[in-house]
């Protein structure tokens, strides 16, 4: 052994012990002092079997609401529309749902900033690899701006192609099914721009878009930004794919339908396409119920043992108030 | 002395390399949506310590995920109590538009043995290769694991807390079919694809009702026919549409948005006799 070798075991020695936890080697019982046998008949030292927070306790939901209204963005204090675009990106992004009508306002009024939109677009492009919901976010805003930018970005963002490679769950690619979901909401506000131009990317889409998720949403898009008149259902009659004829037809939940509006609509569909109707369930038998413990788990069943695992006797605690939130403006 | 700082390097990368191995799922960023819906509640810690009982959360399987630091958004933990804050009191609730109300999607979640399911506990999972996964346990409770694709932004599009949250329906309703002894397919508990105008590989059947089909708190009901009837990712849609249409007035668009999205990707892709309902309008914002 080289001098040199013995401090390189010491440190390795010492970042093993770090990752195991810092638990000493174990010792034979006959090399072991009285006070060492002391020291382990101690009960050993655990944590509490509660969560716990490392910060103070915050203030009640409702109190915390009422402090937090409805705030204007305001674009003075940003240096670059890049900045800007970030800081209303956020702004947007934590509006309330109740708020929906002033930001609404606030991006309209943003539509004749081309260097804003176009921050905007770079914000979509850039999240969308890195945060599913703030590339939403940025699409939505540049989908209500309604300018001719954010035409070129939507239109530039639907055109990118799908990912082929990258991790598969159930059968779906799952980079795919992200970049597909965005390029629907892109559709979203192209449909929206209700222009000649922009009416056609939203058709060659419904027809010729490699994703599903993208060709139903044209299809919607177009037909909701047409109020389903019927000429828009004969326009897309000569896009949509034989076996896609019955998206068409698709019933939406809008916002405000009631049973009196939503159940005649549903009936309507369920009349136009019985093949959607189910005919029957299926009972597990003696033999199925051992089968289907099997099949709906993905690994092996695991029967967990030990003392954290014993059915724990809880009482059932109530839900803490969260006392009545402020009403929306 | 360069041998000496060579090693200490190594041993550096390896030490590393085995905390990353112990902890893959990244607890060091939240999405958007995850930090907005925080901000809306800050971190409220009576609701955490009723969320852990009424969960089933139990430290040896969130011990390095946040359970001590229950107030750090980045943490699986504080994720998987971020959505279900949204569960227990996001939704509007009225019955005259939404679907369902909270006291069934509350009922699907929670741990306690009732109309819906037997008992259940929640786990987490390094795993990328489902989103979530019911296991049944011969003894004690059966198991809802909920898997890094629902926590780390960059792995995918569901890491929010509106799509967790109805993860926790896909899987509570999986323990639904099981106490009711339904059959849903050979394929993990679903009917096995493409098939139809289903496009992935585990496929349900949309069983279309109407609103005010089921009064609140009447989801399980079941009469043993196609009538009355959900499958597992159809109350994951009703959920999702439910935030996405009828939330209450302080839920932020990020989640909303999230919350859409997800109902109308799913509706259109996992279902054998789809498409699902479409979600709301389709105005941008």
């Amino acid at each position: 052994m080289t001098g040199h070798s013995r401090p390189v075991l010491v440190l390795f020695a010492l970042f093993a012990s770090a990752v195991a936890g810092q638990q000493p080697a174990p010792q034979a019982p006959s090399s072991r002092l009285p006070a060492q046998r002391k020291i382990e008949t101690r009960v050993p030292f655990q944590l509490p079997d509660e969560p716990s927070s490392r910060e103070p306790a915050g203030v009640r939901p409702s109190q915390l609401l009422r402090t937090r209204q409805f705030q204007s963005f305001n674009p003075a204090s940003f240096l670059g529309p890049a900045a800007e675009a970030r800081a209303f990106v956020d702004w947007a992004g934590q509006s309330r749902a109740a708020d929906r009508e002033a930001v609404r306002s606030a991006i309209v009024a943003r539509a004749g900033d081309a260097a804003f939109a176009q921050a905007l677009c770079s914000e979509a492009f850039a999240a969308k690899d890195t945060d599913f919901t703030r590339a939403l976010v940025s699409l939505s805003i540049l989908g209500e701006m309604r300018s001719s930018a954010g035409e070129q970005c939507l239109t530039r963002f639907v055109h990118l192609p799908l990912p082929t490679t990258g991790p598969v769950v159930q059968g779906e690619n799952v980079e795919q099914t992200a970049l597909a979901s965005l390029q629907a909401k892109a559709i979203h506000g192209l449909a929206y721009l209700r222009s000649p131009a922009a009416d056609q990317e939203v058709l060659n889409a419904a027809q010729s878009h490699p994703s599903v998720i993208v060709r139903a949403a044209a299809i919607h898009s177009f037909l909701w930004n047409h109020a389903y008149a019927p000429e828009a259902r004969a326009t897309l009659q000569k896009y949509v794919r034989p076996g896609e004829t019955t998206f068409i037809d698709r019933i939406r939940r809008e916002y405000g339908d009631t049973p009196e509006t939503f159940n005649p609509k549903l009936n309507n569909y369920l009349r136009l396409h019985p093949e959607v109707r189910i005919g029957q369930v299926q009972r597990l038998g003696r033999s199925q119920v051992q089968r289907k413990q099997v099949v709906t788990n993905p690994g092996v069943i695991q029967q967990r043992t030990g003392i954290d695992r014993q059915r724990q006797a809880i009482q059932k605690p109530a839900l803490p108030a969260i006392s009545q939130v402020p009403p929306a403006r | 002395m360069i041998r000496a700082l060579k090693a200490v390097l190594i041993a550096t990368i390896l030490l590393g390399a085995a905390l990353g191995w112990a902890q893959s799922c990244a607890q060091n960023s939240a999405s958007d949506a995850d930090v907005q819906l925080w901000a809306h509640h800050g971190c409220w810690k009576d609701f955490f310590l009723w969320q852990y009982k009424a969960y089933d959360i139990r430290q040896s399987d969130w011990a390095n995920r946040g359970w001590n630091d229950a107030c750090n958004v980045n943490t699986e933990y504080a994720k998987h109590w971020n959505a279900a804050y949204l569960v227990s009191y996001g939704l509007a609730d009225n019955p005259r538009y939404s679907f369902h109300g909270t006291v069934d999607y509350r009922a699907t979640a929670e741990r306690w043995d009732n109309k819906y399911h037997d008992d259940i506990y929640h786990t987490p999972s390094d795993s990328t290769d489902y989103f979530g996964a019911f296991l049944f346990h011969v003894f004690g409770s059966n198991e809802v694991r909920t898997s890094c694709l629902l926590y780390d932004k960059s792995k995918a599009m569901n890491a929010n807390p509106a799509s967790r949250a109805g993860d926790f329906m896909h899987e509570g309703w999986h323990a639904w079919s099981l106490k009711h002894l339904y059959y849903t397919g050979s394929c993990g508990g679903h009917f096995c694809g493409p098939k139809g105008a289903c496009s992935v590989s585990d496929c349900d059947y949309f069983y279309f009702h109407g609103i005010g089909a089921y009064a609140f708190g009447a989801m399980w009901e079941n009469d043993g026919t196609a009538n009355r009837f959900h499958s597992m990712n159809q109350v994951q849609v009703e959920f999702l549409c439910d935030i996405a249409n009828y939330p209450q007035p302080w839920v932020p668009a990020s989640v909303i948005l999230a919350a859409k999205q997800d109902a109308n990707t799913r509706s259109v892709q996992r279902f054998i006799n789809g498409p699902g309902y479409i979600c709301g309008d389709d105005r941008p914002w």
